[in-house]
């Protein structure tokens, strides 16, 4: 019994059932309307087995100029794995045509029962793994997925006797988007022909106008995201592309260069200049270089203005180091150091390189060590940030705009994992 | 399309009764739920036609139409009872005069003729799903087996639907088109058919 069909046996009207009651009230003439066991029973097992979609019985379809009815559903369980269930929606228009609507692990797929130009023999379907090839005569399918069907659940008023606890097998196969089904029992068998339906067919078909207005919206949302990651991830290639590029950025400022031996560096250090800095609020970088073997000095330059004031310096603990190990001969270095800077205020500047050996050392005669003035930096460390930001925004607003995608992406993974 | 037309009265109630085609063996009375049976010199009460659920379709008894083009004209139906379920066969006269049966089963339609039987079939226990045979030069394999009974009867029907006759029925497919055995206690009778689209159908208002 269906619940649409519960009316009362006194006045004809709606009976109401409450959740977990054993009778009926009818809403008109408030007469107990008792429930027989059958539907107490299909209540219970629909509670165990509740639908995930959200077609209901008694809704109603448009398919092909036809009106269909969803008159029942039907719970299958692989008899082998109890957790993995799939539901059947059974529909029948006003001539009696029926339709099967599947849902099945996210999926959609409509079919109707065909006569092929010829039945696959149950000996075939036996041993049918997925990637065998089923011949229906006129065509052919791959098998997808083959096994048996527990039916655990039925509802509604379906157009045969089906009880929980039968079992069907059956092979699907697919054929160019094209859907395939063949199930057999002991006394027949039949096969089904359909092909995936998605959402917004699924909307059609029910009328469901406000869904199909959500999932507009919805589609919208995910475009507007999909172009918002885009727009991200390209400044963000952008970005780091500056920030490479800055590495060796910069122009170097006309007599922004020097050199000195180290031996002969004093404690007042070497002053050069003047150098004239004329690119107002751009990033300048001062970058020193050394240039030493098996020798560590600390080496500084230091930009100052023509008072001998010290502005900006980049500093840095220089060595090299060679070596034989048991890998072989070795050679490390860190003989470079820089340090940006905004230029406020164009005018005549002087650099002052600084040397220290290293304690009881003194520097060797080809250590020397340099600077290099660029105006028209890049502030590389700023740009790398922002474009690592940028990739990883643009990523995440991407893969939201494309849920399909990543279900894609899941799928894939989750069957490479089997 | 009517290859005759007899017009009778029920023995039980009187009402009058038609016999539109040649090969029409019982009548359903309309009026008293009779089941007449056609003898040379009339009808004869034979049993009582139960009444029928009405479950959908487009067709009933006396509707015309067309199926692929060709007119035809309803008779009568006989719906039968399985384990699972129903079916319905509707009796149609078609215009080149022969008799057929359209099938409606969950919704598909077959059109099937009755051809005589040529040779000797295998008994119905013997036809498990999957065997394959030849009958009347027909290469078929069993697709489906089952016990049914008559459940009820309306109109001019070709065979002896008494209510609760027991049928059993083997279909085959013979090359896409199912090929009949049907087993009763009159021996075994069979038929070709082919399934057809809906859009094959044509009813008329």
């Amino acid at each position: 019994m269906l619940l649409r069909s519960l009316n009362c046996p006194n006045c004809g009207g709606r009976a109401r059932l409450l959740r977990g009651e054993q009778t009926a009230a009818c809403l008109h003439c408030g007469s107990e309307v008792k429930l027989s066991q059958a539907y107490l029973e299909e209540q219970a097992r629909a509670r165990r087995f509740p639908t995930r979609t959200f077609v209901r019985l008694g809704m109603k379809a448009d398919w092909q100029g036809a009106q269909y009815e969803v008159v029942g559903r039907q719970v299958f369980q692989d008899p082998e794995d109890a957790t993995s269930t799939w539901e059947e929606w059974v529909l029948v228009s006003e001539t009696g045509e029926v339709l099967f609507l599947e849902f099945d692990e996210g999926k959609w797929k409509l079919s109707k029962s065909f006569t092929p130009q010829q039945t696959p023999s149950p000996d075939q379907l036996r041993n049918a793994p997925p990637g065998r090839v089923v011949n229906f005569g006129d065509t052919h399918a791959m098998v997808t997925e083959s096994g048996a069907a527990l039916i655990v659940h039925v509802e509604g008023e379906l157009p045969w006797l089906v009880r929980p606890g039968q079992a069907t097998g059956y092979v699907d196969a697919l054929r160019a988007g094209e859907f395939f089904c063949v199930e057999w029992t002991e006394d027949a068998i039949e096969c089904y022909r359909g092909h995936f339906v998605d959402q917004r067919q699924l909307c059609t078909l029910f009328g469901q106008k406000e869904a199909l207005i959500a999932l507009d919206r919805q589609q919208l949302s995910h475009q507007s995201r999909r172009r918002f990651g885009a727009v991200c991830i390209a400044a963000g290639v952008l970005a780091l592309c500056c920030w490479i590029y800055s590495f060796g950025g910069g122009q170097v400022v006309e007599g922004g260069m020097g050199n000195t031996p180290l031996a002969g560096v004093t404690d007042e250090g070497v002053r050069f200049g003047p150098v004239e800095l004329r690119a107002r609020d751009r990033v300048h970088r001062l970058e020193i270089q050394g240039k030493m073997s098996d020798d560590s000095n600390w080496v500084a330059a230091v930009l100052e203005d023509a008072e001998e004031q010290e502005l900006v310096s980049a500093d840095r603990d220089m060595w090299d180091e060679h070596g034989v190990d048991s890998d072989g001969a070795w050679h490390e270095s860190d003989l470079s150091a820089s340090h940006d800077f905004v230029l406020r205020k164009p005018g005549q500047y002087y650099v002052r390189l600084y040397a220290e050996p290293e304690p009881g050392r003194t520097p060797s005669l080809g250590t020397s060590g340099s600077f290099v003035l660029r105006e028209g930096v890049l502030n590389g460390t700023w740009l790398g940030i922002y474009g690592f930001l940028a990739l990883v925004i643009g990523t995440c607003f991407l893969l939201s705009g494309s849920p399909q995608t990543v279900q894609k992406f899941q799928e894939s993974m989750a069957s490479s994992d089997d | 399309m009517p290859s005759q037309t007899q017009s009778l009265n029920c023995p039980n109630c009187g009402g009058p009764v038609r016999v539109e085609h040649r090969s029409v063996r019982m009548v359903a009375c309309g009026y008293c739920a009779g089941l007449l049976e056609v003898v040379p010199d009339g009808v004869r009460m034979a049993g009582t036609a139960a009444r029928l659920v009405p479950l959908p379709t487009q067709f009933r008894v006396g509707q015309t139409g067309t199926i692929r083009g060709r007119p035809f004209h309803v008779l009568g139906r006989v719906r039968y009872a399985y384990d699972e379920g129903v079916w319905d066969e509707w009796y149609l006269a078609l215009d080149d005069g022969q008799a057929a049966w359209l099938e409606e089963d969950d919704g598909e339609y077959i059109l099937a003729r009755p051809e005589e039987l040529q040779g000797v079939v295998p008994g119905f226990d013997q036809l498990r799903i999957g065997v394959r045979l030849t009958v009347n030069g027909y290469s078929l394999m069993v697709t489906e087996r089952c016990r049914a009974r008559v459940a009820g009867a309306e109109g001019q029907l070709f065979s002896r639907a008494l209510l609760n006759r027991p049928v059993n029925f083997v279909e085959g497919n013979a090359g896409g088109r199912i090929a009949y055995l049907e087993f009763s206690d009159d021996g075994v009778e069979f038929g070709i058919g082919e399934p057809l689209d809906r859009s094959d159908v044509r009813v008329e208002a």
